[in-house]
């Protein structure tokens, strides 16, 4: 355990120029600023939701309407079940499979993220103000959740870390100059999706929650012995079932809690 | 090349070509110019001409852990019509000059706000060139730590 | 992640004449200083970022701004204005390899 400690901290200062997050004063001042990169980034859904155009010729103004006008308060909502999908989708899933279905655009992989990741900042804000509404009706909804809140506890991986450790049991304290925060007491989920300072980047939550799993240094046992270098799972694949559980049950922890995106986090 | 020993000759003449023939440039991963170096290239004068003044306010955290967007608010409250230019420089930083900002009286105020990136801990400076050719400077001590976990 | 050049620009939508405001900008741009290594190729990665923006209130230089690769990523900039007469603002921006863009902003000043 010491060795994995000292090996992660070692690889975190060697590139500091990645790893860094704001102090809460300087945080504060950030917000204070009051227009972020995350605002360009939503301006940019905007423009990809009126104007981006595939194979069909349709835009997702064609059907959602000018200015999102029947999207407003969809964000609340999800993740939730989707006929046409037939899944449970989160906010990325649904635009993907609307890309891809109703617009005639390829959004697979990291190439679709260039425009999901946008326009999930967009529709986010048409929920802006409203109160987090997750209702479980749809069985698979029902299964998503008990599998999403399973996860939450579950210890895996090389680290044998689970959710909770970090972000229940330990969370309000520091690991590495960081504050832990607590995503499901504190219903942070309704500040997501965020722009996250130390990466310069607008995430969603699924891109967060499949992020936090380079922590946990999961292996596949058939590749042998772990290995740090060789067999370590780096990131799950998008839009998986069990990241969008996790979604739905730290949604569903945030109901009640009013929309305010994009969030603003170290 | 037909044997290791070929290569390392040719290394060797490359190694002296480098050591003779280049300009006094500084190798790039190490460029470091001095704060003085840069006041002197983009003011004309070094910090020993720049009187402290507290009419210059800056706004910045104390303790930065991401160095790389340490926000910065320079307020001033010399009139604008004897303002030329404010200059921001960070003493630490490889290139000590972050921005200048020339003014005119439409700007009504002396003031500009952005981020910056600081590599280590450093004092902040905000120096204003007024149109009598004098300066007037103020700074903030930054300290610049590193966070953890990604 | 969203486009190189794009940039927002945050004006009060309504200003008295005389009225000193805040106008904020943000730009999408990576202000690449030259010194970072990619970590996948270990090669430098060539200096990309704004050199300058300048600020033109109905075809007149008001502010101009000159930057270095010191400046951080996605560069916000914030100046004040003081609202004179009603116009167009005009915001042009270049970087060290060639980018070019232009922002409009009107200024509606009332009295």
């Amino acid at each position: 355990m010491k060795k994995v400690i000292f090996a992660s901290l070692l690889g975190g200062a060697l590139f500091m120029t990645k790893a860094e997050a704001p102090t809460p004063e300087q945080l504060q001042i950030l917000k204070e600023l009051g227009v972020s990169p995350a605002d360009v980034i939503v301006e940019e859904g905007r423009d990809y939701y009126h104007n981006l155009k595939g194979k069909t010729g349709k835009t997702c103004a064609s059907c959602h309407g000018q200015d999102g006008a029947n999207l407003v308060g969809a964000y609340a909502k999800m993740p939730r079940y989707y006929n046409d999908i037939g899944r449970v989708a989160d906010i990325d899933l649904r635009i993907k499979a609307c890309l891809e279905k109703y617009v005639g655009v390829d959004a697979k992989g990291k190439k679709g993220r260039k425009y999901i990741v946008p326009l999930a900042g967009y529709v986010a804000t048409l929920s802006n103000g409203m109160p987090i509404q997750i209702e479980l009706k749809h069985p698979e909804e029902k299964r998503l959740y008990e599998l999403g809140k399973e996860l939450w506890y579950k210890r895996v991986g090389a680290r044998d870390f689970s959710c909770a450790i970090c972000h229940e049991v330990l969370a309000g304290k520091r690991i590495r100059l960081q504050k832990l925060g607590a995503p499901v007491r504190d219903k942070l989920y309704a500040h997501w999706p965020a722009y996250r300072i130390s990466k310069d980047k607008l995430w969603t939550m699924e891109d967060r929650i499949r992020g936090c799993y380079k922590s946990f240094f999961l292996f596949d046992p058939q590749k042998g012995k772990f290995d740090f270098k060789k067999n370590w799972v780096k990131k799950p694949p998008f839009y998986i079932e069990e990241v969008i559980a996790l979604e739905l049950f730290m949604k569903k922890a945030a109901n009640g809690a009013k929309i305010e995106v994009p969030g603003l986090l170290r | 090349m037909k044997t290791r020993r070929d290569f390392f000759k040719l290394a060797g003449v490359a190694a002296a070509g480098i050591m003779l023939g280049v300009a006094p440039v500084i190798s790039p991963a190490h460029a470091k110019i001095s704060l003085e170096e840069a006041l002197k290239k983009h003011l004309g004068v070094g910090l020993s001409a720049i009187k402290e003044s507290n009419q210059i306010k800056i706004k910045a955290p104390s303790i930065a852990e991401s160095g790389a967007n340490v926000p910065i608010q320079v307020s001033a409250t010399v009139p604008i019509e004897k303002v030329e230019a404010l200059y921001i420089f960070v003493d630490k930083n490889p290139n000590p000059f972050i921005a200048s900002v020339m003014f005119s009286p439409v700007n009504g105020e002396v003031f500009f706000a952005t981020r910056i990136k600081m590599g280590a801990t450093s004092p902040v400076r905000a120096i204003l060139k007024l149109k009598d050719g004098s300066y007037l400077m103020a700074y903030k001590e930054v300290k610049v730590t590193v966070g953890g976990c990604g | 992640m969203a486009t190189i050049g794009r940039a927002i620009v945050r004006v009060p939508k309504r200003l008295k004449k005389g009225q000193i405001f805040k106008l904020q900008m943000v730009i999408i741009h990576p202000m690449e200083t030259g010194l970072r290594k990619d970590p996948k190729t270990g090669k430098k990665i060539p200096a990309h970022y704004i050199t300058h923006v300048d600020f033109y209130l109905n075809d007149k230089l008001v502010t101009k701004i000159n930057t270095s690769a010191g400046v951080s990523k996605n560069p916000y900039f914030a100046i004040k204005m003081k609202a004179v007469e009603s116009g167009t603002l005009k915001i042009v921006y270049e970087d060290n390899k060639g980018g070019k863009w232009e922002k409009t902003v009107n200024l509606v000043v009332e009295g």
